[in-house]
């Protein structure tokens, strides 16, 4: 049976192309569970439709080749680039905060840097 | 020279603590991290574990990550890029491991600045036959694919952190051989693959190296940390 998680909150993405601008794979984003690895990743595959734009296709000469991007929680470092450089909501935000991965001195030292 | 000393006149050195102590008192760390079984949010166990190298100075701290954290390859995705993940600071590496319910256990080795030098020396001979990924490069982490692709069976993970910290520790798994046993960790179709490519003549899985390290085989650590719960 296919195994699914619903975003709770929006996830950083990075890839092997380097850019300064901020990706986000945005809450609500519906992740199908493919496979997890020793090292502590899991790999979900996330079905996009594209509208009517026809792409070129090529064949993948290694069937068994996957080549995923990465996705992550933001950081305090990624929080503090987020507010000034990314129109982020505020929906987005509080379940950003309430994601359990940033500590109340990550948040604190944040919002410290707003409320002088 | 102080006034009035005559040349070549012996001083008085009224340093409180022995200056031959300091010598002989290990200034770095080497830490061989050995991730255990984990359990994914599907349910599944598993029980190949992750293994990575810490090298601790005055100078720097930094956490060595090898897997395949790129492009994946293989029936059962055993191998792929070779990712090398340097961490800048011990905390965000850990804190991944300990919410996946992960227990590492960190053996710890006293050795010297110059000899823990020698294992990032290692690292960095393989960072400048790769290349820099500054996509996936960030405030915590600088992100490498190494010349050697990935491979289960090795080159892996714990082969990789053990060569690195052979060069601090020359005698680090000197007689390893005897816990290389993969059908304590390996499912069957995985034990089948490894029969394929001829077997693995060193030790590569994190859980072998485990036993080995706690092991009175091994080279006596400095100290084991735990960090995390799980198995």
């Amino acid at each position: 049976m296919t195994k699914v998680h619903k975003l709770e909150y929006p996830l950083m993405l990075s890839s092997n192309v380097g850019s300064n601008n901020i990706h986000m794979l945005p809450r609500g984003t519906v992740l199908y569970f493919d496979k997890s690895y020793p090292e502590g990743f899991t790999r979900y595959k996330v079905y996009v439709n594209i509208d009517r734009t026809p792409l070129k296709l090529e064949e993948l000469a290694d069937p068994t080749e996957i080549d995923p991007i990465d996705a992550a929680v933001p950081s305090k470092e990624d929080l503090l680039k987020l507010l000034s450089d990314y129109p982020l909501t505020k929906g987005d935000l509080e379940s950003i905060l309430n994601s359990n991965r940033l500590s109340k001195e990550d948040i604190k030292e944040v919002f410290g840097k707003y409320i002088r | 020279m102080p006034s009035g000393q005559k040349p070549f006149e012996a001083t008085t050195n009224n340093t409180p603590k022995s200056i031959a102590n300091d010598k002989l008192k290990p200034t770095a760390e080497v830490h061989i991290l050995v991730g255990g079984a984990y359990t994914d949010s599907s349910g599944e166990e598993h029980r190949y574990g992750h293994t990575a190298l810490r090298v601790k100075t005055r100078m720097s701290d930094l956490t060595y990550d090898f897997g395949r954290y790129g492009k994946v390859t293989g029936t059962f995705g055993e191998s792929g890029d070779g990712i090398l993940r340097v961490w800048r600071s011990f905390q965000p590496y850990i804190s991944g491991e300990v919410v996946l319910q992960r227990k590492t256990t960190g053996f710890v080795y006293g050795v010297f600045d110059h000899e823990g030098d020698l294992s990032s020396s290692y690292f960095n001979g393989l960072i400048r036959s790769g290349s820099f990924i500054g996509g996936k490069s960030n405030h915590q982490k600088n992100v490498y694919r190494l010349a050697a692709d990935y491979h289960a069976l090795g080159p892996n993970c714990t082969t990789l952190s053990l060569d690195a910290a052979r060069q601090a520790l020359p005698k680090i798994d000197q007689g390893s051989e005897k816990y290389n046993k993969p059908e304590d960790v390996l499912t069957f179709t995985e034990r089948l693959a490894l029969k394929s490519k001829g077997g693995a003549p060193r030790l590569f899985l994190p859980a072998n190296l485990l036993k080995f390290l706690h092991s009175g085989d091994a080279v006596k650590p400095l100290r084991v940390d735990v960090y995390g719960t799980g198995k």
